[in-house]
């Protein structure tokens, strides 16, 4: 598997690899690959804990009746499990594969602004143990739900401020991270490394950071608003004071849909990096998945009522909202399509990397087609609230995004470390993760059709089947990722050596660089050669 | 902090500069802006 390990040795500049050692290394890091390795370790950490609050609910939900926790207790938890997995598992992970990958995918010697790259990361331990202290407080953790939703998130006791100061701290880390990103891309690219022969992973993440930096500051101040509200006697969301909840859903969500969109745009981006390497074929219609990519955040933006057809709107809202939504699987489509014609009559393997990637598009899409299943407004009606829309976001968000992460990091390991992982323990950890996350969630689609609402602790005994169900597979998936992380350990600690391009279809600057990589990798720009051969689309 | 990295030719440097402090505006004008703009309108 391994290609020849001769092609970048002009660029390896070990013998100038003046790391820093100690602790120093880690808490001054200004080094792109230390800073991605931190991002990622601690989103690890966040999987882990916000699983473990999974766990809880889906032992909590085994049986009906209340079996482990007050009801106060499970909805912090659901509250803390959305808000760890959202902004402390997916996005720091995101924004690690970035920093890891992007310089050395663009040609760039690091990202472009160093010591704001550290800071954007340190924010976030701190904004993380704010959050999980709130559980500790008075009247205990945030119960209201990851939307925040007035005015049950106003009666919150003194977990609300902290919530809140929380919040904030990771909105400004993840702004920062995304003005880093743009710079790097928009400023150091190698010369030759046009925006059109630039990566799918790189493209999608420069589209994202943009969605971060236009609607981060939108949650910052729907949630000072909050704050205020609660604080300092305004009533922007209290009716009795002439505000209106209402808004507060309309503001939270003009954030939340971008959102969803910034937690799987990078996702489609290794799908795009992965499937043409293991199906040894350039990637089917690169600049339209380009243009799909920027079509779909475009829309983010005008889509976000889909999340409240309930609360009462106008017809012509309903309308607009519906059809806008139905109007994004036009570009997804084509990603799907493209991806599906790019494996098409390619000569395929299925190592890890492949068979996450394979499986996030089947299981990917069975989400998207819930997703429009849930835009239609008089079928929402039905849905809303309910278990299918548990069943839906999680398909995108596990399948989805937590598998590319997974295929991205078992694509990108060998290159990391210079150490081949055990593959057939990946594909254990594949294939027991493939099943048990169906188990868990495909069966939260009959719940919710059958009526079982969401953020309950308790229900009606005719769910209790399903529930099992869905809970066995929980604990199993939940289970199967400690192979993952043994996996990723040994990995790290030793194994096959691999060469500069791990994988014998990859193409792309990184797999002209040895393995690992320098500390500092292109500090002479690569050539225009490099370049040609890497953009093999 | 010493800053660990490779070096930037001036044309570089000028340009990350400038696309830092664009960027860093506009989030801060949305960031301060937005709040601010709420929290005005909500008082009138």
């Amino acid at each position: 598997m391994a290609y020849d390990s001769h092609v970048a040795t002009d660029h390896d500049h070990d013998a100038h690899d003046h790391k820093p050692h100690g602790w120093r290394r880690w808490v001054f890091a200004t080094n792109h690959k230390d800073i991605g390795t931190m991002y990622l370790v601690f989103a690890g950490i966040s999987f882990f804990i916000g699983g473990s609050m999974a766990m809880l609910i889906r032992l909590e939900l085994f049986s009906p009746g209340m079996q482990f926790m007050d009801p106060l207790f499970f909805n912090s938890m659901t509250t803390m499990h959305a808000l760890e997995m959202i902004f402390g598992a997916v996005m720091p992970a995101w924004t690690g594969l970035a920093n890891w990958m992007i310089p050395m995918q663009v040609g760039a010697p690091d990202m472009a602004l160093p010591r704001l790259n550290n800071f954007s990361f340190w924010i976030l331990p701190f904004a993380f143990t704010l959050l999980l202290a709130s559980l500790f407080v008075p009247g205990g953790g945030p119960a209201g739900g990851w939307t925040m939703y007035p005015p049950l998130m106003l009666q919150g006791g003194a977990s609300f401020p902290m919530t809140i100061f929380a919040i904030h701290m990771m909105g400004i880390s993840s702004i920062l991270g995304a003005i880093n990103v743009v710079v790097t891309i928009m400023n150091l690219r190698a010369p030759g490394m046009t925006l059109l022969r630039m990566p799918l992973f790189v493209w999608t993440w420069l589209i994202t950071a943009y969605l971060l930096i236009a609607v981060m500051p939108v949650l910052a101040g729907a949630v000072t608003m909050l704050l205020t509200d609660h604080f300092f006697g305004t009533t922007f969301f209290t009716a009795a004071g002439g505000g209106d909840p209402v808004m507060y859903q309309h503001i939270f969500w003009f954030f939340g849909h971008p959102e969803v969109y910034i937690l799987i745009l990078p996702a489609f981006g290794i799908v795009s990096e992965i499937i043409p390497t293991f199906s040894r074929k350039p990637l089917f219609g690169y600049d339209a998945m380009v243009y799909a990519t920027a079509s779909i955040a475009f829309l983010s933006f005008i889509v976000w009522a889909h999340h409240m057809f309930t609360v009462g709107m106008p017809l012509a809202g309903q309308l607009f909202f519906m059809l806008s939504t139905m109007l994004i699987a036009i570009p997804t489509g084509v990603k799907v399509f493209n991806w599906t014609a790019t494996m098409y009559k390619g000569s395929l393997s299925f190592e890890p990397p492949m068979l996450f990637a394979v499986s996030f598009l089947f299981l990917f899409t069975i989400g998207g087609l819930s997703g429009l299943m849930l835009a239609i407004v008089p079928a929402d009606y039905q849905y809303q609230d309910t278990y299918f829309v548990v069943a839906h976001f999680h398909y995108v968000l596990v399948p989805g995004a937590v598998f590319a992460i997974m295929a991205g990091i078992y694509y990108w390991l060998p290159k990391w470390t210079g150490n081949m992982y055990n593959q057939t323990l990946g594909k254990w950890h594949f294939w027991l993760s493939t099943i048990f996350v169906n188990v868990l969630f495909f069966p939260q689609h009959f719940l919710g059709l059958a009526g079982m609402p969401r953020r309950i602790p308790d229900y009606a005994v005719q769910f209790t089947d399903w529930n099992r169900v869905s809970s066995i597979g929980g604990f199993a998936f939940g289970a199967t990722q400690l192979l993952f992380v043994y996996l990723v350990w040994k990995c790290v600690h030793g194994g096959e050596r691999v060469g500069n391009r791990a994988w014998e279809g990859a193409h792309g600057l990184e797999w002209e660089l040895p393995s690992p990589p320098p500390f500092h990798s292109w500090t002479d720009p690569p050539s225009d050669a490099l370049i040609n051969r890497g953009a093999a689309h | 902090m010493a800053l660990d990295v490779p070096t930037l030719s001036d044309q570089r440097r000028r340009g990350v500069r400038r696309t830092a402090l664009v960027l860093g505006f506009i989030a801060a004008a949305f960031y301060v802006g937005f709040m601010a703009m709420m929290i005005w309108r909500g008082s009138r």
